[in-house]
């Protein structure tokens, strides 16, 4: 197991350099000039110069690469065009806020899904199975920025229950930068106020972005679970004399997890990906705005610095899930 | 098993109502505004001592001699001051951090003296070697607003109250360039001494930190969600009166969401409300809509050195076969005026003879068959539209709908402005036309003439690449000239010559409209000043 993590993280630093160097080609291959957009309109070709100096867009393009990847190797991501502070720090600002909504996503998805899909399996065809269809369809086709519109209409407008959007109210200061995960931050510095305002603010946005994937696994594991009780195994069970419960969610489940598993991982990182919208409707200051700002303005180093910090965590994400696999399954054993 | 059936199937209704009750939501918020909760709001002011702002962006810097983006500017213009300002609401220039001013007879040397027992919120003293050091700076950096101070030869600290600019040559806007809210800021010397690192003038420290002598100081920036900046106790202009202690700026991007917390009262004003509301949204008492005339500009400009459009009669052409009305009414809902001539209605020596282009399709006809084109045989041109863009875009498609009536064919290309920023560097790679608003930074002719139309300005901010040596020598004359009537009438005489050169198509000037609640009180709306939260209260 410990040789195949390694493998698999030696095969992470191939993809980084891939994905760096496609990155970098195709932001840089794109017609613009993100430096004289950031020199000001009324700049003159010395100004401009001189900033692409500065920023050192004045060298050859392989030069800039082996730069950036040294840099890189340093911790350095670059400096942004735009707002010339560095993309590290940028990208550690944004970054836990985007995990914070996806995994709350995840959560949310994950604890309403799986056991719908699992009632909806073993009350095939009942009204808790229709119910569940007709859920699942409208999570896959509901726009999330529709959805999101009319989840701040009913519950902020309406019925005044939750926050509009940001992550935490404005008459509070954000808890003490431990994790950049405001729950986590408010917990361990005990600051209850802050911890009640950040998950009130998750809520919307966390059942918005995680609404999609919770039909996908309630599909999955709706379908997983019907082939798996059709085994042979499941008959012994209910022979024995098993509770129903006991066959369900200790023998069939188990059995049929493992495909949900492998969505959940995929979504997961799709979650991360696809949160901008979401981030846009909920003013949720993540990753995914940050990202599209980045490519609107051609702002190379942040582009950059995006795509791989996503990169590492798509790849990372995988790897958990695979690793995952061997404690579900014990037939599956990494050599 | 039962108890988790009956909750799962609470649960499944649950989602399924979400959507119904959710789209019952968005009927009833049609409804007339005069809800219970409207009603108690009208009584009750939301957080009395904090204005909140919803801004669709945040500040990319909060270095004021950096920032020229319209949210970095808003942030600045709390905490930083300048040697003089406008008076609010109005073209006229008045004190600020200087007491008075004179300028020299050849309109070279103009001396500030200022005023006393000023401090910055670090402690330090306000005096003329912080407005010295200041300016050092801006012309040292170099960057976005330095270039309206590239006159500056020298300045000088006379004594501890008065300094003197010594410059290239008599620039007459020189007092405007100084009230203009990006650039001429000053900021505290021991700040910058204290945060410099290798000779960078702390500019990573100011990016993120402010220190000015202004009624405000920051008290906290959290990146993409919002910026907060508490009273300076301190400050020189007193407390006395009725103000607001704290100003808040809130990052909400969605135009949707900024009404629902403007209508809430959670926002006092919000900045990016559609044009397509605000009828629906004046009608709600609680709410103030303010509709200002501006000086914000909007073209269509040629690309003055390429192929046909080197004539002036194809130009024209165009210019006559373009439906302004349509424009005006159709895309901005008859929120803007109508352009006469290159200078905004409303600015000073703006020359209200031009006869603008209207629409006469014989006419436009006409003016191609004399340039050779007859039926517009042969003409095609691109038009590049900025992404995101979509006033840009309809303005677009109307012209190119326009311009088929003349055989003109028209296609649209529709790039981030990186890239046509990019490939406006030169006449070779522009395209051939594009729309661009265009916001002056200081109210003087000299700020959209001598910056749209000199050829002095080609390869910065002169995109159409018009030359013209006459209008060359009006407009160099007329910012160095220190008699106010030759200048109005130099400058009546360039606006004449480039409306009839028709280097661009001069649409529209935007008005500008301002939602804030009616318990906001004390706003005035100043065209090229960002609102000052100091001279408001809410009650």
């Amino acid at each position: 197991m410990t040789t195949y993590i390694a493998r698999r993280i030696a095969m992470l630093i191939v993809v980084l350099i891939g994905m760096s160097l496609l990155t970098f080609i195709i932001s840089h291959a794109i017609p613009g000039d993100p430096v004289r957009l950031a020199a000001g309109p009324h700049a003159g070709p010395e100004q401009i110069e001189s900033l692409r100096k500065q920023l050192g867009f004045d060298k050859p393009l392989p030069v800039q690469y082996l730069m950036y990847i040294s840099d890189l190797l340093h911790g350095d991501m670059g400096t942004s065009i735009e707002t010339r502070k560095p993309v590290r720090e940028e990208v550690l600002t944004y970054l836990p806020a985007t995990a914070e909504l996806s995994i709350f996503a995840l959560l949310i998805s994950v604890a309403i899904g799986l056991p719908l899909g699992v009632v909806s399996a073993t009350r095939k065809n009942t009204f808790i199975d229709n119910g569940g269809r007709i859920a699942s369809l409208l999570g896959a086709s509901t726009p999330i920025f529709w959805l999101g519109l009319l989840l701040q209409l009913l519950f902020y407008k309406k019925l005044g229950l939750l926050p509009i959007g940001g992550r935490i109210g404005i008459e509070l200061n954000p808890p003490a930068h431990i994790t950049g995960f405001y729950i986590i931050d408010s917990i361990l510095s005990g600051d209850w106020l802050a911890l009640k305002s950040s998950i009130l603010h998750l809520i919307l946005p966390a059942f918005t972005l995680g609404y999609g994937s919770m039909a996908v696994f309630t599909r999955m594991t709706r379908s997983s679970i019907l082939e798996v009780l059709n085994e042979d195994y499941i008959k012994t069970a209910r022979a024995k004399g098993l509770s129903e419960r006991v066959v369900i969610y200790k023998h069939a489940l188990r059995n049929a997890i493992l495909p949900v598993m492998t969505i959940i991982g995929l979504q997961f990182a799709s979650l991360l990906g696809g949160a901008v919208l979401t981030e846009t409707v909920f003013s949720w200051p993540g990753i995914g705005n940050y990202g599209v700002h980045a490519i609107m303005t051609l702002n190379f180093p942040a582009i950059m610095g995006v795509t791989l910090i996503t990169t590492v965590i798509f790849v990372i994400v995988n790897l958990i899930v695979d690793i995952s696999y061997a404690f579900i399954d014990p037939r599956i054993v990494y050599k | 098993m039962k108890k988790v059936r009956q909750f799962l199937v609470l649960l499944l209704i649950l989602i399924l109502c979400v959507s119904l009750v959710a789209g019952c939501a968005q009927s009833a918020n049609k409804a007339p505004t005069n809800s219970k909760n409207t009603q108690e709001n009208q009584t009750k002011v939301k957080n009395p001592d904090t204005m909140v702002v919803a801004y669709n962006d945040q500040p990319t810097t909060l270095d004021p001699h950096i920032a020229y983006d319209p949210e970095s500017l808003q942030a600045i213009s709390q905490v930083y001051e300048g040697l003089v300002t406008y008076k609010g609401g109005t073209n006229e220039v008045v004190p600020q951090l200087a007491e008075r001013w004179e300028t020299s007879s050849d309109g070279k040397v103009w001396t500030f003296y200022l005023k006393k027992n000023i401090k910055f919120t670090d402690g330090a003293p306000f005096n003329a070697d912080a407005v010295k050091t200041s300016f050092e700076r801006l012309l040292k950096i170099n960057q976005g607003p330095a270039w309206m101070f590239d006159m500056i030869k020298s300045i000088d600290v006379v004594d501890e109250y008065t300094v003197k600019f010594n410059l290239e040559y008599a620039f007459v806007p020189f007092i405007h360039a100084l009230a203009n809210p990006s650039g001429p800021m000053i900021i505290s010397p021991k700040a910058i001494k204290e945060h410099e690192e290798n000779g960078d003038l702390a500019q990573n420290w100011l990016r993120q930190n402010m220190v000015g002598t202004g009624p405000y100081m920051l008290e906290s920036w959290n990146m993409g969600q919002d910026f907060t900046l508490v009273k300076n106790p301190d400050y020189w202009g007193g407390w006395e009166g009725k103000h607001v202690s704290k100003v808040v700026y809130k990052v909400v991007q969605e135009s949707s969401s900024q009404r629902l917390m403007l209508e809430s009262g959670d926002a006092d004003f919000a900045n990016a409300i559609p044009r397509d509301v605000i009828e629906d949204l004046s009608k709600n008492p609680d709410i103030t809509v303010q509709v200002d005339s501006t000086v914000n500009l909007l073209n269509l400009f040629f690309n003055n050195q390429r192929g046909a459009l080197k004539d002036k009669r194809v130009r024209q052409a165009m210019a006559y076969g373009f439906s302004y009305d349509d424009c005006i009414k159709g895309v901005f809902n008859n929120l803007g005026k109508r352009m006469q001539g290159p200078l905004p209605p409303g600015m000073w020596a703006h020359d209200s003879t031009i006869k603008p282009y209207e629409k006469d399709v014989e006419k436009a006809k006409k003016l191609l068959e004399e340039a050779g084109y007859p039926g517009g045989k042969g003409l095609k041109f691109t038009i590049m539209v900025e992404t995101g863009s979509e006033d840009y875009k309809k303005v677009a498609e109307l012209f190119q709908s326009d311009m088929k009536e003349l055989g003109i064919d028209i296609s649209i290309q529709v790039l981030a402005w990186a890239t046509i920023k990019d490939m406006l560097a030169s006449a070779e790679t522009a395209p051939d036309m594009f729309i661009s608003g265009f916001y002056p930074d200081y109210l003087d002719p000299d700020n959209v003439l001598y910056a749209l139309y000199s050829s002095r300005t080609i390869g910065s901010i002169n995109e159409s690449f018009y030359t013209n040596p006459q209008v060359d020598q009006l407009l160099e004359e007329a910012r160095r000239s220190t008699d106010l009537a030759h200048r109005e009438e130099l400058y009546k005489r360039a606006q004449q010559i480039i409306n009839d050169d028709c280097p661009a198509i001069f649409i529209l000037v935007r008005d500008n409209i301002t939602t804030m609640r009616s318990w906001v009180k004390g706003f005035v709306f100043h065209p090229i000043l960002v609102n000052r939260y100091y001279f408001m209260y809410k009650e």
